[in-house]
């Protein structure tokens, strides 16, 4: 009668999985002066709210890196918004796992692949619960950013109908405000 | 009257054909899913009954598919059958066969003989298996449409666009001892080319409208996974765009109407969430979100097509179907706000 050796293996393991997520889409800005011009002043909003230019690829791109390691970046002109996070997380797994076979050391191995393969199985929800919570994150980052964004293109809009007032002829009055959304300007000609 | 009793599996077809008409059937789902014998034929008493159900059936379907509605296809006000005379609807044996072949093995399994059938030419047999899909979607069936009698019917194309990109080829059992082959790649449906269709059986779309728009509407429902979300918005804009085109080229857009019934039901009611999977990340509900506005799209569309109508002068021809056309579309510009709203909504943050 051969003898068969039962093998029990207890293995842990510390992996850093990564985590993405993002969104991408568009701000509408009326063209009331040239393409350059409304850029630069959407830029200089942005920047009275903790955005920071950078150049990416010769484009002009505003950056903030929000509550929750969200970052926000705008294309000023192209009017792109990518609100994206990335982030690398540590996720802790142990598992118990045995093994049956007529030598120890086969029984052994056997435990010891089974135990690998359960490791991997279980890094996978934590993984994706890591996103999970990454997303809520997210969303609640993109709650503040579009009335955020909402405010920039008010202020550049109301900034640009006032510089082109000023090319049509003399300013009598600016009345309202860009946080109202109404604006009156009367411009002697 | 003398009741003669037919042999049963004249009486499973019938129970079939029946449901395909519409005359519903509490059956038909476990007929298409069980084996029957269909090797004896139909006997002269069932060929009877059949061609009598198909005869009225299908006169029966016309009209409640949108021919008993009073309209005006570049015609005076009026039913199909006012507008129309009758036109010359000889039904082949491929209707028949389509339904021998769904009786013969259980749909329900992926693999299972492919359906030897080629594509309906005849107007009749183009309505019926027409129907016969509209059966098999009711059921649960969709993969089925991956045969090519029924992917190729122009009338199939257009009203179940969501079912044509998701099914799958049906495969041969593998023999004893051989590997299961690997899953079906999706049939792959090409743009498909509604002209002919418009060009000789416009009668077809005047007669099923309201069944086509209902089919169109029903199509645009969340999926539960991002690939089969943009796979189904990707041919159903492409079939869309197709049967305006044909529309616009025949001179008939009138027949764009269960396009248009369609997208105005559709801005009528909530937006639904584009994936059904809530813990989807936002990039994939986003992607899905961009990928529901196909009806919302539609509409900006057939508006654009109105505003062109719209600068015809009294001198110009197509002057007074163009009114015609205007005023049966007016709920379109009430969708079009919404519809516009919407693409608008979904493109930003």
């Amino acid at each position: 009668m051969s003898r068969a050796f039962r093998i029990q293996v207890s293995e842990g393991v510390q992996r850093i999985v990564h985590v993405e997520d993002g969104v991408q889409g568009t701000i509408d800005v009326l063209p009331i002066l040239a393409p350059e011009r409304m850029a630069e002043l959407l830029a200089t909003e942005l920047e009275k709210r903790g955005y920071t230019r950078t150049d990416q690829d010769g484009e002009l791109v505003l950056v903030k890196v929000g509550e929750g390691n969200v970052t926000v970046e705008v294309n000023v002109r192209t009017g792109t918004v990518t609100v994206s996070i990335a982030e690398e997380v540590q996720v802790n797994v142990s598992t118990t796992a045995s093994g049956t076979a007529e030598n120890i050391e086969d029984a052994r191995k056997q435990a010891e692949d089974r135990a690998m393969r359960q490791l991997e199985a279980a890094v996978v929800p934590l993984q994706e619960a890591a996103r999970r919570e990454a997303t809520a994150r997210l969303e609640a980052e993109l709650a503040e950013v579009r009335p955020e964004l909402d405010a920039v293109v008010n202020a550049a809009t109301a900034e640009a109908l006032v510089e082109k007032a000023r090319e049509l002829g003399d300013i009598e009055s600016i009345e309202g405000s860009a946080e109202d959304g109404n604006l009156t300007i009367k411009v002697r000609v | 009257m003398s009741v003669r009793p037919i042999h049963e599996c004249d009486y499973e077809l019938l129970v079939l054909l029946r449901a395909v008409l519409g005359a519903g059937s509490a059956q038909a789902g476990a007929l298409l899913r069980t084996a029957h014998d269909t090797r004896a034929g139909i006997s002269t008493l069932g060929l009877e009954a059949l061609k009598h159900t198909l005869a009225t059936g299908l006169v029966r379907a016309l009209a409640h598919g949108g021919g008993a509605r009073r309209e005006a296809f570049g015609t005076p006000a009026g039913r199909l059958w006012q507008r129309h005379p009758p036109p010359d609807f000889t039904i082949t044996g491929l209707p028949v066969e389509l339904l021998q072949w769904a009786l013969a093995e259980p749909l329900a399994i992926g693999s299972r003989p492919g359906c030897p059938l080629r594509p309906a030419t005849a107007p009749a047999d183009i309505v019926l298996v027409y129907l016969t899909a509209r059966l098999l979607v009711a059921e649960n069936l969709g993969d089925v449409l991956a045969e090519q009698v029924l992917r190729e019917n122009p009338l199939v194309r257009l009203a179940f666009a969501d079912a044509l990109a998701l099914a799958r080829p049906a495969r041969l059992q593998p023999a004893r001892g051989e590997a299961a082959p690997a899953p079906s790649p999706r049939a792959v449906a090409a743009t498909p080319d509604f002209r002919p269709l418009l060009r000789e059986h416009a009668l077809l779309v005047e007669g099923l409208c309201g069944w086509l728009a209902a089919d169109i509407l029903a199509a645009d429902r969340p999926q539960t996974a991002l690939a089969d979300a943009i796979a189904v918005s990707d041919l159903r804009r492409r079939t869309y765009a197709a049967w305006i085109e044909a529309c616009s080229e025949s001179g008939r857009m009138d027949l764009a109407l269960p396009l248009v019934e369609a997208g105005v039901a559709a801005m009528g009611r909530p937006v639904a969430p584009a994936l059904s999977d809530e813990s989807a990340s936002a990039r994939d509900r986003a992607a899905a979100a961009r990928a529901g506005t196909v009806l919302a799209e539609v509409v900006v569309a057939l508006g654009r097509h109105v505003d062109a109508l719209g600068s015809l002068d009294f001198f110009d021809d197509g002057y007074a179907e163009a009114r015609t056309l205007r005023a049966r579309w007016a709920a379109l510009d009430r969708a079009r706000p919404i519809a516009e709203a919407r693409i608008h909504a979904v493109a930003g943050i």
